[in-house]
């Protein structure tokens, strides 16, 4: 086996440079680490001192008094020889690593390089410091140069660095004001400029430019956060540059970098803006998320953690800023909204770069608005800060102080369904769907009252929105539950402001009840319909709808006392309303039943009426009836003139008839059928007379024989009444009337033939029983079935029976008592003459015998 | 065969008188083409506000405009006595010949007649010098008794002509030709069919009036040169 040998890294002296001046390219994050490290060892104060930038000589190259210098001054626990050799000078060791929280703090650094940022910053350093214990000072000098030079095998240990203990009186000489405890870093010969002189065009100096303070300034107060780390103003950064006292007070109040740094940019903007803060509570077991108008409570919620994993101790505020909110941020801080940034991350306390800087968009909100761009927030619209305090290193920074390491904790609160955006998107809903933006009217000089406040003569008491108070809570109202958001199995405890839920119900049960007693009054009066109780109805049963929707969405969670106690009122509102549907539905019935009485009473006059009209019409039949058929016998007089007429007219054919048919006789010219038509036809004429000779010894006849409006149901029965038995002793009649009736204009003369000739038919086919059977069809047209019991229709005839309708065809009946064979054809001829009609129905219908259907229309 | 054509009004059916009728014309050469409007029928009736079914005058009235204002007719006649409270043959025909005057129906120039089967009791509703006078002015062509209605229109079919009507005689002689198209002498109906100019005689519209003067100049014109022309 061979032998084993060991070896080991070397550290090259130029380590020194790659983790100090090279690592940390920016002055302001260099001063930012040296704060940290005040902060971490606990101070209240830390000084950032600059002197002789103005007068000093860092040309030559000796240090000298007038050598620009920073000094970085804190009262934190200080260190001893033993804390400087084995903390101070022992590279990439940081108790931050093992011991996150120490003096009550959470600590910012954790690489254990921050103090290389005194390379950065300038080439030479005097660290001194001293604990309280101590009555010491240790003075460490560091020749930065010393480390710079390239010889590979010079190991960074090296290099000597000289120390040395100083007392009291000793220290007092470096002419440094004393401390009792504490660190203080002198660095000495400034490798940036931090102020340069404007020379007018002779080379003399005009002014100095401080700029790069002023942003040091601004910087450091981006990097405190304003909640968080320096809770009861236990920490405090303080700048000085004795030589800049007069440039600096002639500056602008937000511009001046001389005294403390103070981040209170959110301070005020909480009353004049819409916020949402949420923290993870409860060892991150909880979130609690408060929504914010204008200083208003408008809900929080308490909710499971979703993320507690990968979460545990994190305050989330947003705010969104309207126009005004924008020139309120102007006016307090000095910038643009838009030139300050969008939502900083801090971490333990301080601030983790770039997040949040102008065109820095860390949480891609820009991104996102360009997707949907009338509906979403963007970078310009939002300020705020998450806060994360991490002892169990959660949230890793990188190393070039740049950023946090993007594990899983960082997912978990910047992505899309993250932490971040549960919280932003809640925001976002309330502002655009609830506020609708927040717009100000398009019509005032916006510029004009922007200056205004920028200048400090416009309050909050003067702005002017679009929208009134009411409309917008109304609408946030509608939409509270999706701004929220919350799954309803997460929430443990919902509250939402109490006036926001019962600012609609008072309104509307003042309008309501003022309606109601309207209605209570119109009733009275009579003065209200059905169907205006229906609206009425309708309204409240949306009405009752909505309020039951509304609890249905908050019986899904459980809400604090004040919420529950609003939807009391809610309940009682909608318990009030069904109150109301319950009176107005007993007044509905109730008009119901009036104008049910009231159609009951018209209807019984309607029917009344009716009646009296029916009578007057079975009277005027009756009497017609008598006048037909029951008075006695008496000789003609002039009442009997429309008799006459129609005797007249009736003979008038017969004797044209019979002449025509003699002409046509005497030379021969004739055919049998037109002939036969023609003789039926003037048989017929010669029945019509006979009867209207039996009428006339019967009645005192109008002249409207031919045209008389009578019910022809009444008719047809009365008439066989009378002369059914004429026909023969051994027949008998049966009339199922079926209440049927038909009033109709007739002539009764040609009816009474009709019923002629359909009884004889049936004698002549030895019926003995006739069954008359009516029916209204509809009020306008009614139909008889006229069945017997005889014979009935000849079987050969039976596939067309129909046809015995026609002139030419003949059914002799058993008994070979011969019939003209024109019966049945007149019976068709003068029913249709009245519009009316006859059909065989078949045999066996009623009775064994024929069944004829005979159908009367009416006008 | 000439043809008679003959437009009867009756509630009644006389299918042997009108039978009569033809037999008589045929013997004269004529050959009958009556048209019946039976006002037994339904149609032409209605229910008053008493529920009364009686005749419906406007229904009559457009029927015979529609089916008949542009038909030629010798006779229309009428029975009087419908058995109606509100209509008589006399108010009809009295609507009809004003109307057929007035719209210039083609059956304008048909002969009038009434006919009753009691002429007694229908003359005794003309009780006043007013209805007197209606119907003088109305001009009515006949008055026929019921039972002679065949004998009495077949002399009035035959009746000769008591004057000449030079318009009828040109409108006859163009529609004999109806679809001839005129081309020359007068040319506002140049391109007209002869049945189009004869339309516009009949109407009495301006053309036709003119038109008529110009053939009566035309024609003596030329019976003049002839004159002429026979000398030779």
């Amino acid at each position: 086996m061979a032998e084993q040998n060991s070896l080991h890294f070397k550290t090259n002296v130029q380590l020194k440079s790659i983790i100090g001046k090279d690592l940390i390219n920016d002055d302001n994050i260099a001063i930012l680490e040296l704060v940290k490290n005040s902060f971490d060892a606990d101070a209240k104060q830390v000084f950032v001192k600059y002197l002789n930038l103005k007068t000093q000589n860092d040309l030559s190259a000796k240090i000298s008094n007038s050598t620009s210098r920073i000094i970085i001054q804190d009262d934190g626990i200080g260190m001893n020889l033993d804390d400087i050799k084995d903390k101070w000078l022992n590279i990439a060791f940081s108790q931050k690593k093992s011991n996150t929280k120490q003096h009550n703090r959470r600590m910012a650094g954790a690489k254990g390089v921050g103090r290389f940022s005194c390379d950065r910053l300038g080439e030479f350093l005097n660290l001194y410091a001293k604990k309280a214990d101590e009555n010491k000072y240790v003075k460490l000098f560091i020749d930065w140069k010393q480390f710079e030079i390239e010889d590979e095998k010079k190991e960074i240990q090296a290099v000597n660095l000289k120390y040395e203990e100083l007392t009291h009186e000793q220290f007092k000489k470096t002419g440094l004001e004393t401390f009792d405890h504490g660190v203080l870093l002198e660095i000495i010969k400034l490798r940036s400029s931090w102020v340069y002189p404007v020379k007018d065009k002779n080379g003399k100096i005009e002014k100095w430019n401080s700029d790069k303070l002023v942003e040091l300034k601004k910087y450091l107060e981006k990097l405190i956060n304003p909640n968080q780390a320096f809770e009861n103003d236990d920490f405090g950064i303080f700048i000085d540059a004795p030589e800049f006292i007069e440039e600096n007070n002639s500056k602008e109040k937000f511009e001046r970098f001389i005294g403390k740094v103070e981040n209170r940019i959110f301070e005020k903007l909480d009353f004049k803006t819409t916020s949402i803060e949420s923290k993870i509570i409860d060892g991150g077991g909880i979130i609690l998320t408060t929504l914010k108008d204008k200083g208003e409570t408008i809900f929080w919620v308490k909710e499971e953690n979703e993320y507690s994993d990968s979460l545990k101790d994190i305050t989330l505020n947003l705010y969104y800023l309207n126009p005004y909110a924008k020139a309120f941020f102007t006016r307090q801080t000095g910038v643009r909204s838009v030139d300050y940034g969008s939502v900083y991350l801090f971490l333990n306390g301080f601030r983790i770069p770039p997040y949040g800087e102008p065109e820095n968009d860390w949480l891609k909100l820009d991104q996102r608005k360009a997707q949907g761009y009338a509906r979403f927030f963007g970078t310009r619209d939002v300020v705020g800060t998450i806060e994360i305090n991490d002892n169990i290193g959660l949230f890793p920074i990188v190393t070039s102080r740049t950023g946090l390491v993007q594990n899983n904790s960082y997912q978990s609160l910047t992505e899309k369904d993250g932490f971040f955006f549960k919280q932003f998107k809640r925001l976002e809903k309330y502002v655009v769907d609830g506020l609708d933006w927040d717009r100000i009217p398009k019509n005032i000089d916006f510029q004009l009252i922007e200056s205004k406040i920028k200048s400090g003569e416009s309050k909050d008491e003067d702005l002017i929105f679009e929208e009134d108070e009411n409309s917008k809570q109304e609408r946030i109202y509608s939409t509270i539950h999706s701004i929220i958001s919350a799954k309803s199995k997460d929430v443990i405890e919902l509250y939402i402001n109490e006036h926001l839920i019962t600012r609609k119900i008072e309104e509307e049960r003042q309008n309501s009840e003022k309606e109601f007693s309207q209605l209570l009054e119109d009733f009275g009066k009579k003065k209200i319909d059905s169907d205006t109780l229906s609206r009425i109805l309708e309204k409240k049963a949306e009405e009752n709808k909505s309020l039951q929707k509304q609890l249905n969405e908050f019986s899904k969670y459980t809400t604090n006392e004040i919420t529950s106690k609003a939807l009391l009122e809610l309940q009682d509102y909608k318990e009030t309303i069904e109150k109301q549907s319950q009176i107005i539905l007993d007044l509905q019935q109730e008009l119901t039943d009036l104008k049910e009485k009231k159609e009951l009473a018209e209807n019984s006059v309607k029917s009344i009426k009716q009646q009296v009209k029916t009578y007057q019409k079975d009277l005027s039949l009756e009497k017609q009836k008598n006048q037909y058929l029951l008075a006695t016998r008496k000789t003609l007089s002039s009442d009997a003139d429309g008799l006459i007429h129609t005797i007249k007219i009736n003979n008038i054919e017969v004797r044209d008839g019979l002449e025509n048919i003699i002409e046509d006789l005497t030379e021969g010219s004739f055919e049998v059928q037109n002939l036969i038509e023609r003789l039926g036809f003037l048989k017929l004429n010669a029945e019509r007379s006979l009867k209207m000779a039996e009428f006339a010894t019967r009645a005192n006849l109008s002249e409207d024989i031919e045209k008389k409006d009578v019910d022809v149901v009444s008719y047809i029965k009365e008439y066989i009444d009378l002369y059914g038995k004429t026909f023969s002793d051994k027949v008998d009649f049966q009339f199922e009337l079926n209440n049927a009736t038909l009033n109709k204009n007739i002539s009764v003369l040609n009816l009474s033939i009709i019923l002629d000739n359909l009884i004889s038919n049936s004698i002549k086919w030895n019926a003995k029983n006739i069954l008359l059977t009516f029916h209204n069809i509809s009020e306008k047209q009614l139909d008889l079935v006229f069945s017997d019991d005889g014979l009935g229709l000849s079987n050969d005839l039976l596939d067309n029976p129909n046809c015995i309708f026609e002139l030419s065809i003949r059914n002799i009946p058993p008994s070979q008592e011969s019939g003209s064979g024109i019966g049945l054809f007149y019976t068709k001829d003068l029913l249709n003459e009245m519009n009316s009609d006859i059909t065989f129905l078949g045999n066996k219908i009623n009775y064994s015998g024929a069944s004829f259907k005979l159908t009367f229309e009416t006008i | 065969m000439s043809i008679k054509k003959l437009l009867y009004i009756d509630d009644n059916k006389i299918p042997s008188q009108i039978d009569k009728l033809k037999r008589k014309l045929k013997k004269q050469g004529f050959e009958l083409d009556e048209t019946f409007i039976n006002l037994g029928d339904e149609k032409f009736k209605k229910r008053n506000e008493d529920d009364k079914v009686i005749l419906d005058k406007s229904k009559i009235h457009s029927f015979i405009k529609d089916e008949y204002s542009n038909e030629h007719f010798d006779i229309i006649a009428s029975d009087y006595d419908f058995k109606d409270s509100y209509l008589d043959g006399y108010t009809l025909l009295k609507k009809l010949k004003n109307d057929s005057q007035s719209q210039k129906y083609k059956f304008r120039k048909a002969k009038f007649c009434l006919y009753s089967a009691d002429q007694d009791q229908a003359i005794k509703k003309f009780d006043t010098p007013d209805k007197i006078r209606d119907l003088i002015r109305l001009k009515i062509d006949d008055f026929i008794k019921r039972e002679n209605i065949s004998e009495e229109l077949t002399r009035i079919f035959l009746a000769p002509e008591k004057s000449y009507l030079f318009k009828e005689h040109i409108t006859s002689y163009l529609e004999q030709y109806p679809d001839l198209i005129f081309n020359n002498v007068y040319p506002k109906f140049r391109g007209k069919k002869l049945s189009e100019i004869a339309n516009e005689i009949d109407k009495d519209l301006p053309n036709g009036i003119n038109f008529q003067k110009a053939l009566v100049e035309l024609t003596v014109a030329h019976l003049i040169n002839l004159n002429d022309f026979e000398k030779e």
